[in-house]
């Protein structure tokens, strides 16, 4: 038997002229775990979907064990052994646990589905793989936890013999504590001998969880290398093929006394009692666990929820926001978290995106003056250096990158005065992100207010002027700049709260 | 999850989607009782039933497409057809004489009923067309067919076994349509909760791409749930056939609408994934009970019309209200 698990040797996908896939080698070792990175449309998922069947390579080899193999659908894939693990969860939300473990490999007689032996089968391997920690394997699915839908996604691979697992981003919208139950698992299927590759934007976890990583660029094969003989600086710089000096812009920070938002008491259905500041030109982060109700505070201060009680005030006026309209209205901007279902219209191209919330500025008599339109749309795409032909590029084909510099587009033609941005850099790769913690800056410098609620603390301590802690709906915890530190924003994210003008000692 | 407690017990019933459009069922069943004196009889309620039975049946192959996430407004059509080509047929076996059940023609439009609805489904699944424009399509194509094939007029007759089958009851009890619809039922409500098939039904409306990606064959899948719902569309041809005793190209119009209003009534999701057929049973019987109620008070007919499309969006915003 070969050493390897899996050898992709010389992969090549075209789509339509555009090369996906420039004659790519993949090696993984039986029973490592594998890392695979690259920027976004570096070709890693395009990868995958030839190893999983989705695609058909147009040329090049797969071996499997040592076994050459030719997949012509997922079920293929399936057969040998190879499991993958969807970035957006391949659940059926209204099937339970149960059948959505054994969808597709049911356990029947004549079609007819023998249900006890189904739950005794799959209570098997949930509990390998959840270890209890999914409360019932009867609900629908819809009515768990990311992390739980991910836990029944594996134990769905892992029961149907897969020996080598793919997972995509898998770590993206858990919190740290269900990463960590998520590395314990993946630890566990190594340890069983399972393979794994691991693809993830989050290079740090890359060290806490890999043995070998090989790094993708432009759809081309870069280099393999044991993770232990490698650095963070390392892989970055193969994967933009340059050296970056460093991950974040260096920032001034001065904090303005004019206060241009603040919230007294709001209390909404998932929050209680949030107050707090902004100042002009300020960053102001927004930490905490996923779920902790960063996003409903916003949603509300932004009219697009209804909160229960409390008072938002802006520019010193106390204000009553019932409908974004208001909001938008009043300079306020919202870049929401998912920017794919609330952010952008996909269907249609970066001219109309970019000027949607701004068609005031734009119409006369109620019509759109339309060379205006392309004026605006060609001066963003040209400052934010969005990548694309043209203003007639339909959104749904731009990487997220530039999707979310579409999406920012879109806001700062607006003339806002104040930024929401809720998981700005989701899914966008190294360099793309670089660029909008550039833009961040400036927007800050022209006199924008910026609220940021992100879940990657290096991200947050990096861009913010002072940090809120959130923790299931109360603020329990302000960071001044001096104050930003892991630990301390665990701590207050985790519950703990901070005493009045008690000074916690970190850096 | 498991209260046994008796709070617990009433909230499980209430949070159980099916206990939506049953509490609607029993409240219009009472207020219909206490308004009409003849409401609760025993001839009355058989005549309800007769009556819902073949919208009923519709509604089977209807909550069928529904939960895949499509639509057929092409029944009216093959109920028609299944209706005039079963009666043309059998009205040289019934001028020689014959009175026996003919199974032939009824197995040829059965046939008819399925190809059509697989035509429908592969054209949809194919192609990757809207199921709502293709159905109305081939709905019009074949109802311009029936036209020219009946010269738009009613024709055939039935032998004797069908009339008795459209206006008799098992046992002097149950009516015949009615037994049939409830054998149909049961047959559904096993193929789509204790079978393989039904699951990836659920599977496929709920979310067709992870379905794919599970290995279930989604196209095969979404082609026989059209296929099943024409089939069911022409035994509903047959009833209605078997009830007038003669072929009617025209006689179908509006179960089509009923059907679909029955499905949504009953709570299952347009968009796929969600619902039942018990819960399609419960969405049926309040139709047919507003239906008789209506008629008994003798409530002016276009005012009737009015009154049930009014329901039909009050019970769509509660159930959204609902979620």
């Amino acid at each position: 038997m070969s050493e390897y698990a899996l050898e992709m040797l010389d992969v090549t996908k075209t789509f339509s002229k555009v090369i996906a896939l420039n004659h790519v080698d993949l090696r993984v070792k039986e029973g490592e775990v594998h890392a695979l990175i690259g920027e976004n449309g570096a070709g890693k998922s395009t990868l995958m979907k030839v190893l999983s069947g989705v695609y058909m390579a147009d040329s090049g080899t797969v071996r499997i064990f040592g076994e050459n193999v030719h997949f012509h659908s997922p079920q293929d894939a399936i057969d040998k052994g190879i499991a993958i693990i969807y970035q957006e969860l391949s659940l059926i939300p209204d099937l339970n646990a149960v059948e959505n473990l054994m969808l597709g490999h049911e356990i029947h007689t004549n079609q007819f589905i023998r249900k006890k032996e189904e739950d005794a089968f799959a209570k098997k391997w949930l509990d390998y793989v959840s270890a209890g920690t999914i409360p019932d394997y009867h609900t629908p699915v819809r009515n768990l936890s990311v992390a739980q839908q991910q836990m029944i996604d594996i134990a769905k691979a892992v029961s149907y013999q897969a020996r080598i697992i793919i997972m995509d981003e898998p770590t993206d919208s858990l919190t740290q504590k269900e990463i960590d139950v998520l590395f314990a698992i993946v630890r566990k299927l190594r340890e069983d001998g399972i393979t794994v590759i691991y693809i993830s934007h989050r290079l740090e976890e890359l060290f806490e969880i890999c043995d070998r990583i090989t790094v993708l660029r432009d759809g081309a094969f870069v280099e393999s290398a044991n993770i232990a003989e490698v650095n963070k600086d390392w892989l970055i710089s193969k994967m933009i093929g340059r050296d970056l000096k460093d991950t974040f812009p260096q920032r001034n920070r001065i904090l303005s006394d004019e206060v241009v938002l603040e919230a007294k008491e709001l209390t909404g259905e998932r929050f209680q009692d949030v107050s707090f500041q902004l100042h002009r030109g300020e960053i102001l982060g927004f930490s905490g666990l996923v779920g902790a109700g960063r996003t409903e505070v916003m949603r509300a201060i932004f009219g697009a929820d209804k909160a229960v009680s409390g008072q938002v005030e802006l520019f010193g006026e106390s204000v009553k926001i019932t409908h974004p309209y208001e909001a938008v209205k009043q300079g306020m901007a919202f870049a929401t978290e998912d920017r794919k279902v609330q952010g952008l219209f996909l269907n249609q191209n970066i001219k109309s995106n970019v000027a949607i919330s701004s068609l005031k500025w734009i119409c006369s008599r109620g019509f759109v003056n339309e060379k205006q339109e392309i004026e605006l749309a060609n001066q963003y795409m040209e400052d934010l250096k969005i990548v694309a032909p043209d203003i007639y590029k339909v959104c749904q084909y731009l990487s997220g990158g530039n999707q979310q510099k579409v999406v920012l587009s879109k806001w700062l033609a607006s003339r806002c005065k104040i930024l929401i941005l809720d998981e700005p850099t989701r899914g966008i790769d190294v360099g793309a992100k670089y660029e909008i913690y550039l833009l961040m800056d400036q927007l800050v410098k022209a006199g924008v207010s910026i609220i940021v609620i992100s879940s990657e603390m290096p991200e947050i301590m990096a861009v913010s002027d002072r940090i809120l802690v959130m923790h299931e709906g109360s603020i329990t915890g302000e960071l001044s700049h001096e104050q930003f530190s892991e630990e301390n924003i665990m701590k207050l994210a985790s519950g703990e709260k901070q005493e009045k003008g008690e000074f916690i000692n970190g850096i | 999850m498991k209260e046994k407690s008796g709070s617990g017990l009433v909230k499980r019933i209430l949070n159980n989607p099916i206990s939506g459009p049953y509490i609607a069922l029993i409240i219009l069943l009472l207020v219909a009782s206490i308004i009409s004196p003849i409401f609760p009889t025993f001839k009355n309620i058989t005549n309800i039933m007769r009556q819902a039975s073949i919208v009923g049946v519709v509604s089977i192959g209807m909550t069928l497409v529904l939960l895949i996430g499509g639509i057929d407004l092409s029944v009216t059509s093959t109920m028609a057809i299944a209706a005039c080509i079963m009666a043309r047929m059998m009205e040289p076996y019934v001028a020689a004489g014959g009175t026996g059940i003919y199974i032939w023609p009824i197995i040829l439009v059965l046939i008819i009923g399925l190809a059509i609805g697989l035509i429908n489904g592969a054209i949809i699944v194919c192609r990757g067309v809207e199921a709502f424009i293709i159905t109305l399509a081939t709905g019009q194509v074949m109802k311009g067919l029936n036209y020219i094939y009946t010269n738009g007029a009613p024709g055939g007759t039935v032998s004797k076994f069908w009339s008795a089958f459209g206006s008799k009851s098992l046992f002097g009890i149950i009516p015949y349509a009615v037994v049939l619809y409830a054998v149909l039922m049961v047959v559904f409500m096993i193929l789509l909760h204790q079978t393989v098939f039904g699951r990836h039904i659920y599977a496929i409306g709920s979310n067709s791409e992870a379905a794919r990606l599970s290995g279930v064959k989604v196209r095969f899948h979404k082609i026989m749930a059209y296929g099943l719902c024409g089939m069911t569309a022409a035994i509903a041809g047959v009833m209605l056939a078997a009830r007038v005793r003669v072929g009617e190209p025209n006689g179908s119009t509006g179960y089509d609408m009923d059907a679909i209003a029955a499905v949504v009534i009953g709570g299952t999701a347009m968009s796929g994934g969600r619902g039942s057929l018990i819960c399609t049973l419960a969405g049926v019987l309040i139709m047919a009970v507003m239906n008789n109620i209506l008629n008994l008070l003798g409530v002016n007919p276009y005012l009737q019309i009015v009154i049930k499309g009014l329901i039909i969006l009050v019970a769509v915003l509660i159930q959204k209200k609902n979620k």
